[in-house]
């Protein structure tokens, strides 16, 4: 087995020491969170003279936190482990995408921080949390800064943080009323990323759609924003008729390439069938089944 | 971190304190398999795909493949050289062996300790959970239906395969 090649290590015990580190070391500074990611690129060699900055001994950056206002805050080292048990009713979208990233023993480790920092295309966690109109709280020398989540991605591994930034968690505004799901597709049940994802939220007002949010993963350079599709949905009755023609619109919307997990085509395919039926999952209560796609 | 590049860490393995100084880029896996000896934990992908590396740590699985031996100080980990107690076999190993849920063996330290984790916070985890929370530990043998019976075999910590054969 490769071993991992030696690198500079840090475990700073303050956002402060963490920014200054990150300034310091500048594109050879990488942020160890969970590993998950950025030790398999490492093995694999993908990631020359690093200097890692271990954010791991920095107190706060775990856990959720509830407000009496429904507001949610999630912090950026929070393992997908324990947002699979979510309990907050208006964030089912992150919490069936969090069931369905990686494996078991990943999950234990695996951060929601790395999830989006690593701003993969497939990342599954991004997209529930640009359909929930999240904001991540972003860190850095000039101080603190929210960045709304649909902003947050210039371009595959390219999160759009300043040189000595790093993520520090998560805000969720209230969600009274609504209902998500998230679903994808990859070539094996478990442990593999994303050939197509799905995430929506819907604002109902009885079996009217007050508004509507569907962001699209791994069918474009950045996890997708849908407005095209959002807006099918915006003002109508919910049911089997929209939640069609929405699957139809989404399909166009999505930009996908052609790699080794599948071809453009049919992740076009794939996101039509998981439109609908994210949609219907949506708005007719929580799948009971254990896994999905 | 010690002057010499290498850092001072415990490792608590199996209920055991390990004082090791160890470099930043060795990993769990390492530390346990040529520092401690500990050779049951596998060494397979290196990558989080196979599981052969599973341990818990503080009673959850992770790849030790994935966890830096820095990360892992202070952490209470148990391999599968800590299942048996006094000579006895965990319920899990008796119930693999009874089972023949074995073959070459590479997947089952991460099946077992997989399957301990699991049962620890679930012990009434029917068939399709068990296959959903192991699916992380790849078997060449293909000995899936097996592990899936054993698993199944033994439940709040009490081996019933035996009797019910
Ligand atoms: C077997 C396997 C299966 C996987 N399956 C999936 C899957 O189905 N879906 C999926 O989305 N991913 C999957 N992954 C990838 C990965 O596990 C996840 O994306 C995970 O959430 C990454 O989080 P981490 O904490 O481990 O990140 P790390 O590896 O620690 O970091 C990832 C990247 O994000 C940066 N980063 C970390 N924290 C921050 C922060 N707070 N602020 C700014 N930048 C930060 C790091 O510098 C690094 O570049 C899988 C990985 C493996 C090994
Ligand atoms: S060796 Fe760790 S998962 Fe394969
Ligand atoms: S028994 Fe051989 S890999 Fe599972």
């Amino acid at each position: 087995m490769q071993r991992i090649r030696p690198f500079g290590y840090h475990e700073p015990s303050t956002l402060r020491e963490a920014a200054e580190l990150l300034l310091a070391y500048r594109e050879n500074a990488r942020i160890l969170a969970g590993g998950t990611d950025l030790l398999v690129l490492m093995r694999r060699l993908k990631v020359a003279n690093a200097v890692l900055i271990n954010i791991k001994r920095i107190p706060g950056l775990e856990g959720v936190t509830r407000h009496d206002d429904g507001r949610v805050e999630i912090g950026a080292l929070t393992t997908v482990n324990i947002l699979e048990s979510l309990p907050h009713p208006g964030c089912a979208v992150l919490r069936a995408a969090s069931r369905v990233l990686g494996t078991r023993s990943v999950r234990n480790r695996a951060t929601i921080g790395g999830n989006v920092g690593r701003a993969s295309p497939a990342s599954d966690l991004s997209s529930p949390l640009i359909t929930l109109n999240a904001e991540a709280c972003v860190y850095g020398p000039l101080g603190e800064r929210l960045v709304p989540m649909s902003r947050l991605f210039l371009g595959p591994g390219r999160p759009d943080l300043g040189v000595g930034e790093l993520i520090t968690g998560f805000r969720i505004p209230a969600q009274p009323e609504a209902r998500g799901w998230y679903l994808k597709a990859g070539r094996t049940c478990g442990s593999d990323c994303a050939q197509a994802g799905v995430a929506v939220q819907l604002h109902l007002d009885g079996y009217h759609i007050r508004e509507a949010r569907v962001s699209l993963t791994a069918v474009g350079p950045t996890p997708l924003p849908a407005p095209q599709t959002e807006a099918v949905l915006r003002g109508a009755l919910a049911g089997p008729e929209v939640f069609a023609q929405a699957a139809l619109v989404a399909a166009d919307e999505a930009r996908p390439l052609t790699d080794f997990r599948a071809s453009a085509d049919y992740r076009r395919v794939l996101i039509k069938t998981l439109t609908v039926a994210a949609l219907t999952t949506a708005y007719t209560g929580e799948c009971t089944c254990s896994h999905q796609a | 971190m010690l002057a010499s590049g290498l850092n001072g860490i415990t490792l608590r393995v199996n209920g055991r304190d390990h004082e090791l100084a160890v470099a930043a880029n060795v990993t769990l896996l390492e530390a346990l398999r040529e520092n401690l000896g500990l050779t049951g934990t596998k060494e397979g992908c290196g990558h989080g795909d196979c599981g052969a590396c599973i341990v818990l740590m503080d009673g959850h699985a992770v790849n030790a493949c994935l966890v830096l031996a820095v990360d892992a100080s202070g952490r209470d980990i148990v391999t599968i050289e800590g299942l048996a107690e006094g000579g006895q076999l965990h319920p899990l190993q008796q119930a693999f062996l009874d089972k023949g849920a074995v073959q070459c063996g590479f997947c089952s330290s991460g099946m077992m300790l997989s399957a301990k984790a699991l049962l620890d916070a679930n012990p009434d985890a029917d068939a399709e959970l068990i296959r959903r929370e192991l699916s992380g530990v790849l078997c060449r043998c293909g000995t899936y239906p097996r592990v899936i019976e054993a698993v199944l075999s033994v439940e709040n910590g009490i081996n019933r395969s035996g009797g019910e054969g």
